[in-house]
């Protein structure tokens, strides 16, 4: 039977190094399927979150060799077929802090999201209390950008991020302040464009990698370009 | 295009860009050279302009998708069923457009109320592809190897793919994003052999070079730095912004970074093809960089 080569990048918070893993493959399996056999079969104190297994929590986003994946939605043959190799290198997402192992921390990019007030700021048509009416033109416009599940991949994959000093804000931050900006609901887009501005958002390389990673296939890097030109906005 | 395999009679509209006309004049040299030799003939789209980059995106989208409905409506009255480009960039911004009013009539009919005044209407029926993609899909690796006529025997290349011939899929789709292998395949084709390094599917900066210089500067001496740690004697890119900010910028990049004075040359995707079909260094324009491309390549020349 075939073997999976297996290496994942360890931390135990003080340390850093990669240990193999042999797993016998099985057809039709998934990626966190792997991992929690490691770590019921092999390996107990290895780190990694997941949660729905529908790719709708977006916890489990891990780097496998040097590509982003949730690893709840892909398939272990996926990634065999996509590498052509029966080698697979595990590490955390790229552009965060590492907390243990394959698990990475989400907290200061939720703090840096409140930049952007990622929150409905009614407008004066409507209220909490009698509601809105929405175009469906209106609702197309934020219909994708609201399906971010919050994830990480793009912020993973991210060039800006890779090179940046810290002050440019993640994709998945610039899709969230355009999603309220083009929301006919809310009341004020300026001041979401104005702290996209402040996050350097004239500083995306267009690489198209956020866009291309996103497992909710939203076009991260189109919603970048709206907040710069204002297009498509209310 | 029009094409019979038999004898490699081929044809497409030929959509150069900007920069093939001055700052990468060599590609536009290259190009044209390699074409010959193999056979295919390029007719250049009579009125093209700009693709837009990725700039007019950020200020007007719709004018993007009617500069390129405008391309490809010039190709269409040419009579062309193809155009090829030789920039990952103009690639993408024509793809976008041809692709996306696939899917949406409202906005071609949009696109075509703005392009009314020129006289010109796009009807979507030219498809827009790569001298990478056509080489392989509509040429043929066979083909493309008959014509070898000095193997690069020694040369160890670093392909550097670019963004936008890779990215994003649901636009180029021509192979897998994550792991593409067109460049690998057709560079081990000439007798050259692809070395594997970090930044193989690394951004250059180009895009954002005016807004975000100092990244960007860092992309290219991490680019050029690993394919010099992974052995490469040149690196070949399909793109001409990737190959001008690694020409233009790499000294900088390496003074920056404390990367040292070793520079690597980088080389258009049609020069390293035409060396292997027997074309002379200068025919090719490789005396035109700016880092001396010559020395590096010396050994697959003899």
């Amino acid at each position: 039977m075939k073997t999976i080569f297996v290496s994942i990048k360890r931390f135990d918070g003080t340390n850093e190094w990669y240990q193999d893993y042999e797993v016998p493959y099985e057809k039709g399996k998934t990626i966190v399927w792997l991992l929690t056999k490691i770590r019921e079969e092999q390996d107990v104190t290895l780190n990694f979150t997941v949660s729905c297994l529908h790719a709708i929590c977006g916890a489990c986003g891990v780097k496998i060799n040097g590509s982003s994946y949730l690893t709840c939605s892909t398939t272990l043959d996926e990634v065999l077929e996509t590498f052509k190799t029966d080698k697979l290198t595990f590490e955390p997402m790229a552009n965060f802090k590492v907390i243990r192992d394959l698990v990475v921390e989400f907290d200061p990019k939720f703090e840096r999201m409140k930049e952007v007030s990622p929150w409905l700021k009614p407008a004066s048509h409507g209220s909490v209390e009698t509601g809105f009416k929405q175009s469906e033109t209106e609702f197309e416009k934020i219909s994708s950008s609201s399906n971010c599940i919050l994830c990480g991949l793009c912020t993973s994959e991210c060039e800006q991020l890779a090179k940046n000093d810290g002050r440019y804000l993640d994709p998945f931050i610039f899709n969230k302040a355009y999603r309220f900006a083009a929301d006919s609901r809310d009341a004020d887009s300026t001041e979401r464009i104005v702290a996209s501005l402040e996050g350097e958002l004239w500083k995306c390389v267009h690489c198209m990698k956020c866009t291309s990673v996103c497992p909710k296939e939203i076009d991260i890097a189109e919603n970048i370009a709206f907040l710069r030109s204002g297009y498509n906005l209310k | 295009m029009e094409k019979q395999k038999g004898d490699k009679q081929m044809k497409y509209s030929f959509f150069p860009g900007c920069v093939l006309n001055d700052t990468a004049s060599e590609l536009m040299i290259s190009t044209k050279k390699v074409a010959e030799v193999l056979g295919i003939e390029l007719v250049e789209i009579d009125g093209w302009s700009c693709c837009g980059v990725s700039h007019t995106g950020d200020i007007n989208p719709m004018m993007t998708h009617t500069i390129n409905a405008r391309n490809l409506a010039l190709a269409e009255k040419m009579g062309a069923n193809k155009v090829l480009t030789v920039c990952n960039t103009c690639t993408l911004m024509l793809r976008k457009t041809e692709l996306k009013t696939k899917k949406n009539d409202k906005l071609r009919a949009e696109i075509n109320a703005s392009l009314e005044s020129t006289g010109l209407e796009y009807k979507g029926t030219t498809q827009v592809t790569h001298l990478l993609w056509a080489l392989i899909e509509d040429y043929g690796l066979e083909n493309l190897k008959e014509k070898i006529k000095r193997p690069l025997n020694g040369l160890k290349v670093a392909n550097y793919y670019g963004c936008h011939i890779i990215m994003p899929p649901k636009f180029t789709g021509f192979e897998n994003w994550r792991n593409p292998q067109s460049m690998e395949k057709i560079v081990d084709l000439l007798g050259a052999t692809s070395v594997d390094f970090e930044d193989r599917l690394s951004c250059c900066g180009y895009h954002a070079m005016s807004t975000s210089e100092k990244e960007g500067m860092r992309m290219i001496g991490q680019g050029a730095q690993t394919a010099k740690e992974a052995g490469a004697d040149v690196i070949v890119t399909p793109c001409p912004l990737c190959q001008m900010q690694f020409d233009d910028h790499q000294h900088s990049a390496n003074k920056q970074l404390s990367n040292g004075d070793n520079l690597i040359p980088v080389i258009h995707l049609p020069q390293l093809i035409g060396l292997a079909l027997g074309i002379t260094p200068e025919e090719l324009g490789l005396k035109k960089h700016t880092i001396e491309v010559i020395p590096a390549i010396e050994k697959a020349l003899k």
